[in-house]
């Protein structure tokens, strides 16, 4: 071994790091060698003062308070609730349906209002016509029924802070 | 579940189980805390530090790849935050070398002539220098040195860590040791013979 071929393999020896065949051949050479014994003695003094350096001990509140932020941040993966809403991918068909309907009888409500006359003759018509009173009737159960159905399915915020779409974390506790 | 792996468990911090959570932090805190310590040098920045990695650990649970090692991971993301806050502080002076030396002999002078004193005065000194040589070391060369040399951690693992091939990792430390010794020898911690003074 040369010199200046084995810097890193002192430090390693001096870490107590090399296979015994290496550190045998290291341990050979510094006999021989004061340069590399005494640069091995230098290291041996700074690789102790780094071991010997006490470690700090945590104290209880510290570690409270780390814990407390940590289950504060805690997002766990999100799962899509299964498919479990009320006649499925019907109510979604249901509620665009009722909406609409809704639209409509909304706009035909405004021109009633906007036009003197027509409000009478509209509300005329619909008395006379059974079935344009059951069309709103429908129309506004439908939507009243399903809106927070399809919300849930969609996982549209409930206003209470929370997605009333998604599926609580599965607690294994 | 104490015997549950660091892997496992954050498999069930995933899931919302908050008292792996609270597993995970106990086990950990010492390391994260004295490693943060080790390179800002203010027990009160390492804690709110340490504070910090597990908030940004368990905010960034669900992104944690089942078959990574947490306690790379958790290493990583404390060195990261370690980074920022000596970032944030470069512009603060640091200790002079002339006060370093003032202080080294004051020691030595409280010490008296006793040779055991003397010798524990000059272990402290040289400890306390070293550590202000090893946090003025850059980051890529004091985060390896004091995760192998203090933590443990293979040289695979910091590689892992630092997100650098092995040898970069061993190569920064090695460079780090041969500094510090260059560094301390000309402050004359370290004498001819290599021995503390």
């Amino acid at each position: 071994l040369r010199c200046e071929n084995i810097q890193e393999l002192l430090i390693e020896y001096a870490s107590d790091e090399l296979a015994p065949a290496q550190a045998d051949q290291v341990q050979e050479h510094i006999a021989s060698c004061a340069a590399c014994r005494e640069s091995v003695r230098s290291l041996r003094a700074i690789l102790e003062a780094i071991w010997e350096a006490p470690s700090i001990e945590p104290t209880h509140l510290e570690v409270a308070a780390a814990t407390a932020s940590a289950r504060a941040a805690l997002t766990p993966r999100v799962v899509r609730r299964p498919d479990t809403a009320p006649l499925g991918r019907l109510g979604d068909w249901a509620f665009a349906l009722g909406s609409v309907l809704v639209l409509g009888l909304a706009v035909a409500v405004q021109r009633a209002f906007s036009e003197p006359g027509l409000l009478r003759a509209f509300l005329a018509d619909a008395f006379s016509q059974p079935v344009v009173l059951v069309v709103c009737f429908v129309s506004i159960v439908i939507v009243a029924s399903f809106l927070p159905i399809c919300m849930a399915r969609r996982g549209i915020p409930n206003g209470n802070g929370t997605c009333s779409g998604l599926q609580k974390p599965f607690m294994t506790r | 579940v104490e015997r549950l792996s660091d892997e496992e468990l954050m498999a069930q911090a995933q899931n919302g189980n908050v008292q792996a959570v609270d597993l995970l932090v106990s086990r950990h805190y010492g390391l994260v805390l004295n490693f943060a310590y080790r390179m800002l040098g203010s027990r009160e920045t390492a804690a709110d530090v340490a504070q910090k990695t597990f908030t940004r650990v368990f905010a960034s649970a669900r992104t944690f790849k089942i078959g990574k090692r947490f306690k790379t991971w958790l290493c990583a993301i404390t060195a990261n935050l370690c980074r920022d806050e000596l970032r944030a502080k470069a512009g603060k002076k640091e200790a002079s070398l002339e006060e370093l030396q003032e202080m080294a002999g004051d020691a030595f002078a409280a010490a008296g002539t006793a040779p055991d004193a003397a010798d524990e005065a000059a272990l402290r000194i040289l400890g306390e220098e070293l550590w202000e040589k090893v946090r003025a070391l850059p980051d890529k060369m004091a985060t390896p040195l004091i995760l192998h040399y203090r933590d443990g951690l293979t040289f695979t693992e910091i590689a892992e860590v630092m997100k650098v091939p092995v040898g970069s990792a061993k190569s920064w430390t090695f460079h780090a040791i041969r500094r510090l010794r260059a560094e301390l020898t000309g402050n004359g911690l370290l004498d001819t013979e290599g021995e503390v003074e």
